[in-house]
């Protein structure tokens, strides 16, 4: 119990002080995870594409913030020696992952309640697909997590600069490269290559719960991927999770 | 009952081949202050980082409240807080949300945490900026709110790795009645830092650590037992060359320090000074003459 007690205190730590004073930032996230992205659908795709465009914003909102948490602000973390004060604390490192990751989704919920009720107005989700949708989010957000997570373990001494500048590279690949924003139709014959990624195979699942791809193997493979990769990366994080160097 | 503090021949060369610490052996007793004092790179870090479970020792052994730092770090750590060299706030936080917050993660309910909270930000001078945003505050300020986060835990053991570096002498003496406060009611402090003023001030005993190694440890008064000179005389001016005789000579620019080995003749150097047009001071030797001479003066 205390695992999860010290994670959303962790969590509320490195999200509501931010929030409440930089309500700014919000907007900017909000900008960057869905604005700038529908504003290039709309003008290159038309109104036609918009609800594949919202879908991508939905499904892109938390996970792009997981990885930018998991990452960058564990390296943050280490450079203001925040970490150090944890570790000598009676906390798991379980407890400030899981924090880290769920201050992400806090920061990351505006953009989910706004593209979720954006969708739930053009009706393209019910209240039951929408819960769904919100799971396969989900999904992809603890995939996105753990990768991060990994990710920050190897780079774990990099400078903060260095680090910004992998993982920008990093959420701008899985983000907006793949097919989030757009179908995984798009790709012809190489759409398969859509359930790789988590966030392109949760948005793959999205759509299909929207109506704007068929429920094919593509969908199935995807929530299949999804659950397989969670649990791989979730289980090489923990095997590889310590507070001790060496 | 087990020492607060016990450390045993404990060594650490990390994988780049330096040795940060050779064979130091030291302890604290419970409701003691320890001050490790060291110059740059001397292995102060390196020692509290190992005490406080996060840096594997390369050899020996370190005990807090009786438990084995490599072994048990799960119980040690209930029993400590740290206060890390150049830790930084979070500029959106308050010092009040950094404290809150990590008194939360010692397992207080939100009540208690608020007590200690307000109690410890009061105990460091920030009662009344408690809640403004770190971006707006001083450095100095964004570093007590670090020390009050210390102060606020339930620890029996504090780590306070340079915590008054940079803070102004009138705060750095309220964090010193605040350390010497929690000593009396029976916490352990083990201190590092650069000011020989503070070791002075505030330690029950001394280790002073150079190149890894323990040069010596004690009350701060055997460690100034350690060196032959029991008296200085700070002359302004230039020409104390001729009172060589009476000691060791220090050249600070257009100072000098001379090391009395005895201290009657203190008078006679003051009268010659006095003729010569010289200023002189007397004054017992200081912490910081000591450190100066156990080191052999070398510059890093």
């Amino acid at each position: 119990m205390k695992t999860f007690s010290d994670a959303w205190t962790i969590a509320k730590m490195k999200s509501i002080p931010d929030m409440k004073r930089n309500p700014l930032t919000i907007a900017i996230l909000l900008l960057l995870t869905g604005g700038m992205p529908l504003t290039f659908v709309y003008m290159f795709g038309g109104a036609a594409n918009l609800p594949g465009g919202l879908v991508g914003a939905f499904v892109s909102s938390a996970p792009a913030l997981a990885l930018f948490a998991s990452a960058q602000d564990i390296n943050f973390d280490n450079y203001t020696k925040l970490r150090q004060i944890f570790v000598s604390k009676p906390i798991r490192p379980v407890s400030y992952v899981l924090g880290t990751s769920l201050s992400s989704l806090i920061y990351s919920a505006p953009g989910v309640v706004l593209f979720g009720a954006l969708l739930l107005q053009r009706g393209l989700f019910t209240p039951a697909t929408a819960v769904v949708a919100v799971g396969a989010m989900l999904l992809g957000w603890v995939v996105v997590s753990s990768m991060g997570f990994i990710v920050s373990g190897y780079l774990i001494n990099a400078s903060p600069y260095s680090m910004n500048a992998i993982i920008n590279i990093f959420a701008f690949g899985m983000a907006y490269l793949t097919p989030v924003y757009y179908p995984a139709s798009a790709l012809g014959s190489f759409a398969w290559l859509s359930v790789l990624t988590p966030i392109s195979a949760a948005a793959n699942i999205v759509r299909t719960l929207g109506g704007l791809a068929p429920m094919d193997g593509l969908t199935v493979l995807s929530l299949a991927i999804l659950v397989v990769e969670g649990l791989l990366f979730t289980l090489v994080f923990v095997a590889r999770s310590r507070w001790r160097e060496e | 009952m087990a020492e607060a503090v016990e450390v045993e021949a404990l060594s650490k060369v990390y994988k780049s081949g330096t040795q940060a610490l050779n064979g130091v052996t030291l302890n604290a007793d419970r409701g003691q202050l320890l001050t490790v004092i060291g110059r740059n790179g001397a292995g102060k870090t390196t020692m509290v980082r190992i005490l406080t479970t996060q840096l594997a020792p390369s050899s020996g052994s370190a005990r807090i409240m009786g438990f084995d730092v490599v072994e048990e770090p799960a119980k040690v750590r209930p029993h400590i807080a740290l206060v890390p060299q150049e830790a930084q706030t979070n500029q959106s936080m308050s010092p009040w949300d950094y404290v809150y917050y990590l008194t939360k993660l010692e397992g207080f309910s939100s009540t208690e945490a608020k007590s200690r909270s307000v109690d410890a930000l009061n105990q460091v001078g920030l009662d009344g900026i408690a809640r403004k945003p770190c971006y707006s505050l001083s450095g100095g300020e964004r570093r007590r709110a670090i020390v009050a986060a210390a102060i606020a835990s339930n620890a029996e053991v504090l780590f306070l790795d340079e915590p008054t570096t940079g803070l102004d002498p009138i705060i750095r003496r309220q964090i010193w009645a605040s350390l010497r406060n929690m000593v009396e009611k029976g916490r352990t402090i083990v201190l590092t830092t650069h000011l020989m003023e503070e070791a002075e001030m505030v330690s029950d005993k001394i280790a002073v650590v150079d190149h890894g190694m323990l040069v010596a440890s004690g009350t701060p008064n055997e460690i100034k037992g350690r060196v032959k000179a029991k008296a200085r005389v700070v002359l302004k001016g230039s020409g104390g060359d001729g009172f060589s005789s009476y000691g060791e000579l220090v050249r600070l620019g257009d100072r000098e320090i001379l090391y009395l080995d005895r201290p009657e003749d203190a008078n006679e150097i003051i009268s010659a000074s006095l003729s010569r047009g010289l200023s002189a001071e007397v004054s017992p030797v200081t912490l910081e003459d000591v450190f100066y001479k156990l080191l052999g003066g070398q510059t890093e």
